[in-house]
Order: structure tokens, then C-alpha cells, then sequence
């Protein structure tokens, strides 16, 4: 079914096509899904989507095949799992220490605010809503994996996973989108970070090349809370990665690190809606790009500074690296800062750029090839972003 | 050597050498001086292939060979080698890698397997040792941060790494104090052979007291106005470069 058909079908023939057993959440699926069609499809002016290119998506047919049995092969890790398989979780493939477990969500929150058409999606049409739950005070010694698998050609799949990280627990949370067929994915994965809870989290999206990913994060910081995120967008011919992140607590810190890479023909999107909602809290945001071929990087960062967030520290900085000639079209970098109170301290900026001529002479006057000198280049730019990459997570990611 | 006859450059449209004529010998130390502008490091970085200069005209043969084909790398291969007049920096590249790859490019084209990381540490290290250059030099970002004596140092290690054939030393002297100046002058001295040939150019003769040159060439409107021996030099130390007028006038 097309995403045009989603938006115009009436609501009992879209549950009656995905074939829904009527439970206590269908009602919840059913508000979403009129939601979703009130909202729309994002068109070009769309706030959050207008240049992210989701438009091209539209009209792909994506079956609603949901086969399961079929074995699929995810690299081998040493680290804590919780695999998912075309929207299910699939315990055989996954091992958790007695502290974390994953369990039906019973009781879904659905959002009001959210102006997401692609959340509300996720909500309606998810197999399973499932919540991941880290007891209080653990200190993991080693990451948990999220892994989401997909083998089934043009296939759709959406997913609302919740993650609650206990009071006082320490926990690493390397997720990877490993999907292998040319299909649609749209999952949110929400995370509610109790008091003094630290997080790092890498997103690792590293899919084959002709796959649509849309990812809707929700955080949620409680007092005294920490989340280091960490967003590695490679792979895929599509994929929009929308955070919004939510400061509610007390001196609640966020630090975000992206690193995006487009090439070919890809369009990836990097959407972030940072608030600072209570006072004492900080973020900072350092977002890299490197665009090559005909390809197209998004970035668009907003921060909002709320009337409970005095005292708060914001820093945000967007650098691009455009390899090809065709840099106007290819980058699209807006950086913002909301503010309603005086009491702050907040920077942001963006740089875009070329490689520098002059350092690529250098280079290639000691003997290193023009191809060689360019990659050392672009190794040096995306350097500072990749060095800051938590040691888990760095081999998979390409970093040197 | 280096065999450059007739050369016309231009940058942006506009002459710079015209009909620049210079032959180097194995083993032999040119100097080239002149006023600002007049194109020495033009002819420095022609020579070593800088993209934004267009040869117009002429030819330049290295060993044998026309080289104005190849591109910069491929003339560093071959052997030549530009020290910079101010080294660029490179933030993210460090140092000690930067060397590494532009040593084994040269083994690359030599045939060679790449040096384990461990042999070349040890190499670096025998060549800063022998140079007097302080270690830290290569474990930081390439030229990120370095003083003026610091750049033409690690100028000077690469060269010692890579043992050109041909060093073209731009105004190498620039920017650094007599002790400096001292410092890389031995350090050039100490790479130099019966099989090297030097192109150095300088605005001043002090630096010809350190590199001794066996010929002194001063470049005039876009071409060698007058060749001769170290007293060239200190003739123009004295009477200035208002004499070339009178060369002119002659010519």
C-alpha cells in the first residue's frame, strides 16, 4: 500500500488491510491513524519535512507482507541484544542480563503535541508496541544492541519501541539499522531517562543503499539526568532522522555528535527539536557533514529555551564539507535558537565548505596521490566528530 | 638536472616568467634572488607543478625527462621537492601519518612493500636526532600550531625522509631569527650531496652564508637578468636591486 493510499483510504479498510487483531490498544492505532490523515502528508512548506524529500516515498507501492520464520544473518557481537525482525522482537536472536527486559507495552502513551505525521504512523501501524525496561541503579558493563532487521523486498514496517532507563543507571545503547532489502522503515523509539540516569546512544544507520528509513526519537530527562547521543547516518537511499529531545529536569544534559555522509544519490536529513524546559541544563550539538556526488544532506537544528530554563548552556555547530559542484542544491544547514528568557548562555553557528586546494597541493608536493591527499582531507574534517564516538561503537562505524 | 628553457607563466591572465631560461647540474647550488614580486617562487612552484599557474610556453625537462605533464605528486615521486616558504596547516592530519604515507608512496613507486609502523617510528626518530628537531614535532597535527622555526624544521624532516633529488627551497629563511636560520641551514647542508641539486631562493644574501651556492642568478622582468657567483650576491647587498636598472638598459 502507498503512503498516498494511507493518507486517503477510510480508516476501518487501512486496519482491515494491516489486519489488526482488535485488542485494547486498536482504539489508540485508530486516533493515530485519524490524526495521521488529519495532519497529512508533508508537502514541500511542511516545518518539519518540507526539505528531507519524503516526498519522493509517496507513491512507492510497499506491500504489508509480514512473514516471519525466515532466519536472518546480523554480525555476530559480544555485546547485549534485543533484536527486532520485521517489527517483532525475536528472543532467540537476542540476550539480556536479568536487570533489562522487553515486554508487551500495555499502555502506549500517544502524544499530543506531536505534529509527526510519520510518529503518528509508527503509532497506528506498529505490530507490537513493546517497552524495553532498565531496572534502577545497573551499571551495564557492556552496550545493549538494538538491532532492527528487515529481509523482505518492498516491505513496510513501522515500530514504537519505549525505552525506561531506571533512576541512577548507567546503560550504553548502540542501535543499528541492519535492513537489507529495499523497503520502508519508520520506527520511534522513545526513551524516558529517570533521575541521575546517564545514557550514551549510538544510532547507526548503516542500511542497503535503496532503503526508505524514517526514525522518530523521543527523549525524555529527568533531573540530573546525562544522554550522550551519537548519530552515524550512512546507508539508505532516504532517511530522516527526527529528534526531538525533551530537558525536563533539573540540570539535565544532552551532548549530540552526527556524522552524515551522503553519496550518490541519497538525501539524508538530520531533524533536531532540542528543549530546554527546566533550569541548569545544557546541550551541545556538533553535526558533520560530508556530501559527495549528487547526493543531499539536511540538517536542521532547532533549540528552544522555554520560561523554566534559566540558566541554561546551549552550543550548536554545523560544519559541511560539499565535494562536488553542485553545493547549494546538495546542502541545506539551519541551524536555530527559540528563546524566551534573558538568563542563558547559547552559541550556534554553521560553516560549509570545500576542500582547501592549498592542502591538497601540500599533500600531493610530498609524493600523495590527489585521490589519497582528498581522503586524508575528508578523514581530518570528519575526524572530530568520529573521534568523539564512543569506543563500542567506533569499529563499526568506519573510524580510523 | 633540471633543464628549463624558455619558460612563460602566467597566473590570472597575467605574465609572470617570460622566456626564463636556467640549467641545473647534478651536485651544483643555484640561487635565485630579486626583488618582491618578480617571480621566484613562481619559478619554485612551476617547477614542482602548482595547479594555479598556466606555462604558457617552453619546456622544463627533469632528468631527461618532460615533466611538465605530471602532476605534483608525480614530480614528487620523481624526486623534487619544494619546501615551502610558509607550510600549510593542516588540522586533523597528524603529522607523524602525514610522513608515513608520503614515505611510502615513494617505496610504492619504488616497488617497495610500506614500512611497518614500528621501522619507521625508528626511522623518524634517527632523522629528528640527527636534525636536532624535537620529538614532538611529528606526534602533533600537520604544521597546526608549530612556530616559524618549528614549520621549516618539519620542512627539513621531510626532506630527510624522502631524500629528494632536487630541493627547491623558497625563501626558506623567511620569518626565522639568525639562530633559526643557522639551525636549518645545517640542516639543508646536511642532506646535500654530490648527487643533490638545490634551487634556492632568497631575497637576502645572508642565507647564501649558510648555503654556500656555486652560482647566483638574479630574476628580472620575468627572466634571468644577470648569473654569477657568490659576489653577485653581495654585490646586490650592497648596491641594492636598483643596479638591474642599468642591466636593463644594457639588454
Amino acid at each position: 500500500m502507498k503512503l498516498t493510499q494511507l493518507n486517503t483510504l477510510a480508516t476501518d479498510k487501512v486496519v482491515a488491510h494491516f489486519d489488526f487483531a482488535k485488542n485494547d490498544v486498536t482504539h489508540l492505532r485508530i486516533e493515530a491513524l485519524e490524526r495521521f490523515k488529519a495532519l497529512g502528508l508533508p508537502m514541500a512548506k511542511h516545518e518539519i519535512f518540507g526539505k528531507t524529500g519524503v516526498r519522493t516515498i509517496y507513491d512507492v507501492d510497499y506491500l504489508k507482507d509480514f512473514k516471519v520464520g525466515c532466519h536472518c544473518e546480523i554480525p555476530k557481537s559480544d555485546n547485549y541484544r534485543i533484536v527486532f525482525r520485521k517489527g517483532f522482537f525475536s528472543p532467540l536472536q537476542s540476550s539480556l542480563p536479568d536487570c533489562v527486559k522487553v515486554r508487551f507495552e500495555t499502555h502506549p502513551q500517544l502524544e499530543n503535541e506531536s505534529k509527526n505525521p510519520f510518529y503518528l504512523l509508527a503509532f497506528a501501524l506498529n505490530r507490537n508496541f513493546y517497552k524495553i525496561e532498565i531496572e534502577a541503579d545497573v551499571h551495564l558493563e557492556k552496550p545493549i544492541e538494538i538491532v532492527y532487521v528487515d529481509e523482505i523486498h518492498a516491505s513496510q514496517n513501522h515500530m514504537h519501541v519505549s525505552v525506561f532507563v531506571g533512576e541512577g543507571s548507567k546503560v550504553d545503547i548502540f542501535e543499528r539499522i541492519l535492513i537489507e532489502s529495499a523497503s520502508f522503515f519508520n520506527h520511534t523509539l522513545a526513551l524516558h531517562v529517570a533521575t541521575r540516569a546517564q545514557v550514551s546512544h549510538v544510532h547507526e544507520q548503516n542500511a542497503q543503499a535503496d532503503t526508505h528509513i524514517i526514525s522518530n526519537y523521543h527523549y525524555f530527562q529527568a533531573k540530573d539526568t546525562k544522554a550522550n547521543i551519537y548519530a552515524y547516518e550512512k546507508g539508505s537511499n532516504l532517511s530522516i532522522s527526527v529528534w526531538d529531545i525533551f530537558l525536563q529536569g533539573e540540570n539535565a544534559q544532552m551532548d549530540f555528535v552526527a556524522l552524515q555522509l551522503p553519496t550518490q544519490e541519497q538525501h539524508l536529513s538530520t531533524i533536531i527539536d532540542l528543549h530546554h524546559d527546566a533550569p541548569n541544563t545544557k546541550s551541545s550539538q556538533l553535526i558533520k557533514q560530508v556530501i559527495n556526488d549528487a547526493a543531499k544532506g539536511v540538517v536542521d537544528a532547532k533549540v528552544v529555551v522555554s520560561k523554566n530554563g534559566a540558566g541554561t548552556k546551549s552550543s550548536q555547530l554545523c560544519n559541511s564539507l560539499i565535494l562536488s559542484d553542485q553545493a547549494q542544491v546538495q546542502s541545506f544547514v539551519k541551524p536555530q535558537l527559540e528563546i524566551f528568557i534573558d538568563d542563558l548562555e547559547a552559541s550556534h553557528g554553521a560553516t560549509v565548505g570545500s576542500l582547501d586546494e592549498d592542502q591538497i597541493y601540500y599533500l600531493m608536493s610530498r609524493g600523495i596521490h590527489y585521490e589519497r591527499a582528498r581522503e586524508l582531507l575528508i578523514d581530518a574534517f570528519s575526524k572530530q566528530a568520529y573521534e568523539r564516538f564512543p569506543q563500542y561503537a567506533r569499529e563499526f562505524i568506519g573510524a580510523k | 638536472m633540471l633543464h628549463v628553457k624558455d619558460l612563460k607563466v602566467a597566473i590570472d591572465n597575467q605574465t609572470i616568467l617570460d622566456g626564463l631560461n636556467l640549467d641545473i647540474k647534478k651536485g651544483e647550488v643555484h640561487a635565485i634572488m630579486g626583488p618582491n614580486g618578480v617571480g621566484k617562487s613562481t619559478l619554485a612552484k612551476v617547477i614542482s607543478a602548482h595547479p594555479a599557474y598556466e606555462v604558457l610556453g617552453g619546456s622544463i625537462h627533469y632528468k631527461g625527462q618532460d615533466i611538465l605533464a605530471m602532476d605534483v605528486a608525480q614530480r614528487a615521486l620523481e624526486g623534487i621537492f619544494l619546501a615551502f616558504q610558509a607550510p600549510i596547516e593542516i588540522p586533523g592530519v597528524n603529522n607523524m601519518y602525514f610522513l608515513k604515507q608520503a614515505y611510502n608512496a615513494k617505496r610504492a613507486k619504488q616497488g617497495l612493500d610500506e614500512m611497518s609502523a614500528v621501522d619507521f617510528l625508528k626511522l623518524v626518530k634517527e632523522k629528528t636526532a640527527k636534525l636536532g628537531i624535537k620529538a614532538d614535532v611529528f606526534k602533533r597535527d600537520l604544521n597546526v600550531g608549530f612556530s616559524g622555526g618549528e614549520k621549516k624544521q618539519n620542512e627539513m624532516l621531510q626532506m630527510s625522509i624522502l631524500e629528494p633529488e632536487l630541493f627547491l627551497l623558497d625563501e626558506i629563511d623567511s620569518g626565522l631569527d639568525v639562530d633559526a636560520l643557522k639551525s636549518v641551514a645545517q640542516g639543508v647542508n646536511k642532506l646535500l650531496d654530490k648527487n643533490r641539486s638545490v634551487l634556492l631562493i632568497t631575497h637576502y644574501q645572508r642565507m647564501l652564508e649558510y648555503i654556500q651556492p656555486d652560482f647566483v642568478h638574479i630574476l628580472h622582468n620575468g627572466r634571468i637578468a644577470r648569473s654569477g657567483d657568490i659576489s653577485l650576491a653581495r654585490e646586490i647587498e650592497k648596491n641594492g636591486y636598483a643596479m638591474l636598472e642599468d642591466v636593463r638598459s644594457v639588454s
